[in-house]
Formats: structure tokens, C-alpha cells, sequence
């Protein structure tokens, strides 16, 4: 029953992509093992995203917006993981990777930043040091050569007096430089993908502005792709040419990040929309989503945001809804779409 | 839900604050004055243990929080709005500055004893799991606090399975179960409950909806929106959200590096501001309008930490207005015409105008 659901889903024609897409995900399902019980986190996720192109995955904590990310370079624990589906990142299938494959294609083809770029660094060593070794060690150049790349990198993500702050150790740098060093780390082997998994989460709003017109500015001038995770929308309203919402670990609504955001029509989606706090509001109570997202080791039949939706009936909690064309590539999974059109 | 039908109820019932036998000086004096609150940290001493360097957390501070009201206090970190909110529950001991509650002195002979303070003012905690004695049950954990003070074991019990429900989680389904039994909204709202136990007059929220996730969070709002209406409560709301702390607040306070830069009532502040600081924070708020992003950083660089701090004006190494008297006079707190708003900005009246130097409207960002 739920494969037909998620093939129907996977005929979806990359639009506008004359070329290969860069990333392809087909119906990715990662669950995690432990004794005791199994974790559903990602079920059946189709994700492409073309050349130039930068996409936002929103979503909550445990809707699998950082598990899918991960999934892409593999960097999830094996032992504990089951993955299948399949991820071809350029050309290249990463589920089938060799250990060895996986290590030239981390860094080189696909870089991820993360959250906290203090735990990115190895705090025993300089973060010239670090980028230095990164370049030598995938293009086999020299220690030297290596430094001069490192200090171009630093310039590029304007870090001042960059040759100075080479010799620093990570817990030199205050926070907006680390984010900045570790965007320099991550760029030092010219990736073609960029996987950022909430990189402005943990930085003041002043800090945050900078490294996301860093990261668009960047992201214009090397010509990646970038996959963004993160549950600020207006995060992704800054960054993304594509907004991808996850929930229980599926993409509920795709769709260009103007009509995404002005014309929700995923019951989640708008649900995000209307429960945000702002002044408009003031005095009045917000139209809080209720309840809370499933526990993702029994998640429900059908649809797993039916146990919190104003719309839902009967069709809702026992099949699970396929994506439908909203026109324009905005897409949603939802059986009553007809009810929130506007 | 229940607490929702009692929060009906209370609106049309007659306000709780103008009732409180607790209440001393009246509607009119207000329940927290603070009076140039201080605290420094010493981080390096020389061979005869003298300070060599410290940091500024809380550099002198006054403000005051209305009875009844919600003030907001905003800032990024480093600025001393946690530091703040730390000093006021003596969670740490000030340098110096005096904290005067409902008209009493707090922690002087003669005033208002820490013991007396705590039960009129509480606090909820940015991180929910933390708060709380993994070994203890939520419902103990709820009734320690007033056992404690003197109320017997039966009826601190009753206290927190009231609390529980009021709070929007049914004692009988959560009573029992550990704080690691329960999702970060449903501890906050544990803690929130807890900090109800002693029916304080008071709470501060340092952060408390911050670690939420967006859906979550509306619902802790509401919830802190009723329990306000229901007991008359008075918040002191510090967040680095600009967006939660417009909603929420009637007054907002921005500080910077230890200092209030402004502060004033919310849609006043919100729309016009009267700081470069405060301007700046506002426009690096990310849009939500589609098709309109944010097209230049208002500041460069991190928040400098307060450490080495510049003479004059601490704002003014960063600011795009400072003029040669920003960087040789630290600006005062000063009223500006209209009452009830006030900056530290030499030159607030520029700003306020904002003709010198047009900006991205928040207006339209939200």
C-alpha cells in the first residue's frame, strides 16, 4: 500500500533542469535501530535540486530535515542506520560508495556546515592548519600552497586581518568568525554542493544577516548548490530559491520560496504561517498548531499531520496523501487541499 | 480545553492586581525599581590578586517594571539581559545598585528578606531539561518549592496536580513521569507551573520559549497570555526575538554591552526607534515578504564583548551616525519629547527621524 503511494509521488520531471540535476533523492528511507525500538525518521523523501540552485529544508525538531541532509553524505552512523532509496549526488550514487569513494567525495563534491563551528575544529590545531591539510590532503598540493588557499578563503568570506587570524585556534574566534572559518573550511575544495545544517541558528540576529548574505553572496559567485536546513522562515525567506517543508519526516509542500511563503497550502504550512508571534497580533491569542509532532517509532497510518489538522477526516488518517501539482512546481501532499486554497 | 474555558472566565472577572492583599503601594508605584545594578566579573588578577580585567556585565542599569504590565528586555549576547534577570533573583550577588520590590528594598536590613523576594518573584530558565531534578517526579519537583516554605505535603501535592492542569497537561496522565519523559514543550510548561507554586507576583522569563520549536512555541505564549489574565501576573520577558517580544511585551528595554540603550512603550520603540542600535537589530531581522530580502548587513562584525570598552558612547565603534562627541561622552539615558521613551543616543532625535540615513521598514517586514 505504501509503495504505490510513493512511486506515484517519484514520477515528478525535474522542471527547468535541462542538464542532470545535482542532487537526486529517490523515496530515502532512514530508520534507526536500537534494541529496543526502531526510529522511522525519514520515510520516503524525493528531493531533487539542480545546478545554481538553493533549496530550504524547513521543519521542525524530529521532522528529519538534518537526517535527510546527513543522509547525503553519509555521515549518519552506520551500524545504527538503515538506509534505502537511493541519492545520487552528482552523477554518483552515494548509498553504494566505497569507504574509500566516500572520503573523496566528502569535501571534494559535497561540504556541510553545521550549527555549532566550534565542534567543526579541531581545537588542538590553527584553523590555517586545518584548511591547509583539508586542501592537501584532496588535491595533493603542497603545505605552502595549501596556506595560500586558506588565506584566499579567509579574504573571501572577509575575515579581517585574515593572514593573522590563520595562526588562531578555534576558540580564538568569536562566533560570527568561526561560522566564517568553517564557511572558509567547507569552500576550500571548491564543492559543488553545499549542505548547511542550520548554520545561524546559534548567532546573534546581527551576526546571522551577515553570514546569509555571505552564503548568497558566495553561493552567486562559485555558482553551488546549497541545501539549507532550518526552522526560521524567515531564514529561508533570505536564502533559498526553493522551500521543501518536512513533517514526521516527509516533505509535505515544495514549491518556489515566494509562493510557498505567500500562498501556503499545506494545513502545516499554513499552521507555521499563522501560529508566528508578531506585533499585529499584539493582544490577541495566536492560532497555535495544536498537540505535538508524532512519536516517530509508531508514527500514524495515513497522514501524520491529521491528528493536529483543522481539516482532516476520515480519508486523512488511513491513507497516506501523494503529492499533487499545485502548478508552477508547488506541490503539497495533502487530501484536502481544496480546502485551504484561498 | 479546560484551561482555556477558565480563561474565559477570568477575563470577565474583575482584575486580580487591584486585589492582591500583597499589593502595597498601589496600582501606581511599580512592582520592580531598579536603581543602578551593577556587576562586574574579574577575569584576570595581578600578583596581589587586584582585578587587571573585568567584564562589564551589568554596568549600572535603571529601569522599572509597572504593575501588571509585561516588559520585554532585548539584546544580543553579551549585553547582560540574562546577567540581569540572574541579579534580580540574587542568583548572583551585585556589585553594587539597589532593587527596590513593591516599595521594599530587597536584601537590606530592614527590607525584604531573599526568602520573602523569592516567593513574589520566580523564574523560568532558557533550558527546560536543566531546570529540573531529573530524579524527582514533575509533580514533586512542582511541590518542593512550596513545601519548602512551609506548606504541608498534602496540599503542596494538590497545589501541583491544580497547577499541572492549569498549565494544560493532565495531572493524572503526567503527575508521575520524569522530566526526561516529556517533550521540551511539556517541560516548559512543568517549569512555568513550578514557577506558579508560591503564587508569585512576578515572573521572569529568561529565554523560555526560545529552545520551542515554532508551533510549540504559540502554544507556551498563549498559555503565559491566560495565566497572566488569571493571576494577575507581571512578566519580565528577555528574548533575543524581536518578533515574540513585540507580541508580548507592553514595554520593551534594548540593551547593549551592559547598558540600557532605550527603552519605551512597544509600538513606540518598534516604530521608531531611537538608538542606531536598536535600529540595526530591527533590520537584521530576516523578511518574511516574499520577493523583498535583505540587501546589506546593518553592523559589521560580532557584538564586541565587554571587556575593553571604549570611552563614551559603547555603541559608537560600531555605529554609523557616531560623531566626535559619541566617542568622547557616554550619553545619558535621556527622556525624549512625549515621555515614556527614552535612549541613550546623543543624537536620538536623528535617529528617530530617520531621514539622515533611510532603512529597510520593519513595517513591512513582518
Amino acid at each position: 500500500m505504501k509503495s504505490d503511494v510513493m512511486t506515484r509521488t517519484a514520477v515528478q520531471a525535474p522542471v527547468a533542469a535541462p542538464v542532470e540535476p545535482l542532487v537526486e533523492i529517490r523515496d530515502l528511507h532512514v530508520h534507526f535501530g536500537t534494541p529496543r525500538r526502531q526510529v522511522q525518521a525519514v520515510n520516503g523523501v524525493d528531493l531533487t535540486l539542480a545546478r545554481g540552485e538553493v533549496l530550504t529544508i524547513l521543519g521542525e525538531s524530529g521532522s528529519g530535515k538534518s537526517v535527510t541532509l546527513r543522509s547525503l553524505m553519509r555521515l549518519l552512523p552506520e551500524r545504527k542506520t538503515r538506509l534505502t532509496g537511493s541519492v545520487r549526488v552528482d552523477g554518483q550514487d552515494v548509498l553504494a560508495m566505497s569507504r574509500r569513494e566516500l572520503s573523496r567525495f566528502r569535501g571534494r563534491t559535497a561540504a556541510m556546515i553545521f550549527q555549532e563551528p566550534m565542534l567543526a575544529f579541531d581545537p588542538v590545531f590553527s584553523v590555517g592548519d586545518q584548511i591547509a591539510e583539508t586542501v592537501c590532503r584532496h588535491e595533493g598540493v603542497s603545505r605552502r600552497e595549501g596556506l595560500a588557499r586558506a588565506l584566499e578563503l579567509f579574504d573571501r568570506v572577509r575575515i579581517p586581518s585574515a593572514k593573522r587570524r590563520l595562526a588562531n585556534y578555534p576558540h580564538e574566534l568569536s562566533g560570527g568568525m568561526s561560522q566564517r572559518a568553517m564557511i572558509a573550511l567547507a569552500l576550500s575544495c571548491r564543492p559543488k554542493l553545499l549542505l548547511a545544517d542550520e548554520p545561524t541558528t546559534a548567532l546573534d540576529a546581527t551576526v546571522q544577516i551577515q553570514i546569509l548574505l555571505l552564503l548568497r553572496e558566495l553561493q552567486r559567485e562559485l555558482g553551488m548548490s546549497v541545501i539549507f536546513v532550518t526552522h526560521d522562515m524567515g531564514v529561508a525567506n533570505e536564502i533559498s530559491d526553493r522551500i521543501a517543508v518536512m513533517y514526521a519526516g516527509r516533505l509535505v509542500e515544495t514549491g518556489a520560496v515566494d509562493t510557498v511563503i505567500a500562498q501556503p497550502r499545506h494545513p502545516y504550512t499554513l499552521g507555521l504561517m499563522h501560529s508566528r508571534a508578531s506585533g499585529e497580533l499584539r493582544g490577541q491569542r495566536l492560532s497555535a498548531i495544536p498537540g505535538a509532532p508524532p512519536d516517530m517509532s509508531a508514527p500514524p497510518p495515513g497522514c501524520a499531520f491529521a491528528p493536529r489538522c483543522p481539516h482532516a477526516d476520515a480519508t486523512c488518517t488511513q491513507a497516506l496523501p501523494g503529492m499533487s501539482e499545485l502548478g508552477d512546481g508547488h506541490r503539497a501532499a495533502c487530501w484536502r487541499l481544496g480546502e485551504t486554497a484561498s | 480545553m479546560s484551561h482555556q474555558a477558565r480563561k474565559e472566565d477570568s477575563r470577565n472577572a474583575a482584575p486580580l492586581v487591584t486585589s492582591d492583599p500583597r499589593d502595597r503601594g498601589g496600582r501606581a508605584q511599580p512592582l520592580l525599581r531598579v536603581k543602578g545594578l551593577r556587576k562586574h566579573f574579574v577575569i584576570k588578577r595581578d600578583l596581589l590578586g587586584r582585578p587587571l580585567s573585568r567584564v562589564h556585565a551589568v554596568d549600572g542599569i535603571d529601569f522599572e517594571v509597572r504593575k501588571g504590565e509585561t516588559l520585554g528586555i532585548v539584546g544580543e549576547s553579551g549585553c547582560g539581559k540574562s546577567t540581569t534577570a540572574r541579579l534580580l533573583m540574587h542568583l548572583l550577588q551585585p556589585d553594587g545598585g539597589e532593587v527596590i520590590f513593591d516599595g521594599d528594598p530587597v536584601g537590606t536590613r530592614g527590607g525584604l528578606s531573599l526568602r520573602e523576594m523569592r516567593r513574589q518573584m520566580q523564574m523560568v530558565f532558557q533550558n527546560s531539561y536543566a531546570s529540573l531534578n531529573p530524579r524527582m517526579t514533575i509533580e514533586e519537583s512542582i511541590a518542593f518549592g512550596p513545601q519548602v516554605h512551609g506548606v504541608g505535603r498534602r496540599e503542596a501535592r494538590q497545589r501541583a496536580r491544580r497547577l499541572l492542569d492549569q498549565v494544560g497537561l493532565l495531572p493524572e496522565r503526567f503527575a508521575q513521569r520524569y522530566p526526561h519523559e516529556l517533550s521540551g514543550g511539556q517541560r516548559q510548561r512543568v517549569n512555568i507551573a513550578r514557577a506558579l507554586a508560591l503564587e508569585p507576583r512576578l515572573l521572569i522569563l529568561d529565554e523560555a520559549v526560545s529552545a520551542l520549536d515554532k508551533s510549540v512555541e504559540a502554544q507556551v505564549l498563549n498559555l503565559l497570555g491566560d495565566l497572566k489574565q488569571e493571576y494577575g501576573l507581571t512578566y519580565l520577558f528577555i528574548s533575543h526575538d524581536l518578533n515574540v517580544v513585540r507580541y508580548v511585551s507592553d514595554r520593551v528595554m534594548v540593551m547593549y554591552l551592559g547598558k540600557v540603550a532605550e527603552v519605551g512603550d512597544s509600538e513606540a520603540l518598534y516604530r521608531a526607534p531611537a538608538h542606531p542600535y536598536t535600529r540595526a537589530l530591527m533590520s537584521a531581522m530576516p523578511s518574511l515578504e516574499p520577493g523583498r530580502r535583505t540587501q546589506t548587513a546593518p553592523l559589521a562584525g560580532d557584538p564586541p564583548n565587554p571587556i575593553d570598552l571604549p570611552p563614551g558612547c559603547r555603541f559608537c565603534p560600531r555605529c554609523p551616525l557616531a560623531v566626535d562627541l559619541c566617542r568622547g561622552t557616554e550619553p545619558e539615558l535621556a527622556a525624549l519629547p512625549g515621555g515614556g521613551h527614552l535612549s541613550a543616543c546623543h543624537r536620538a532625535d536623528e535617529v528617530q527621524s530617520a531621514v539622515s540615513n533611510p532603512q529597510p521598514s520593519v513595517e513591512e517586514s513582518v
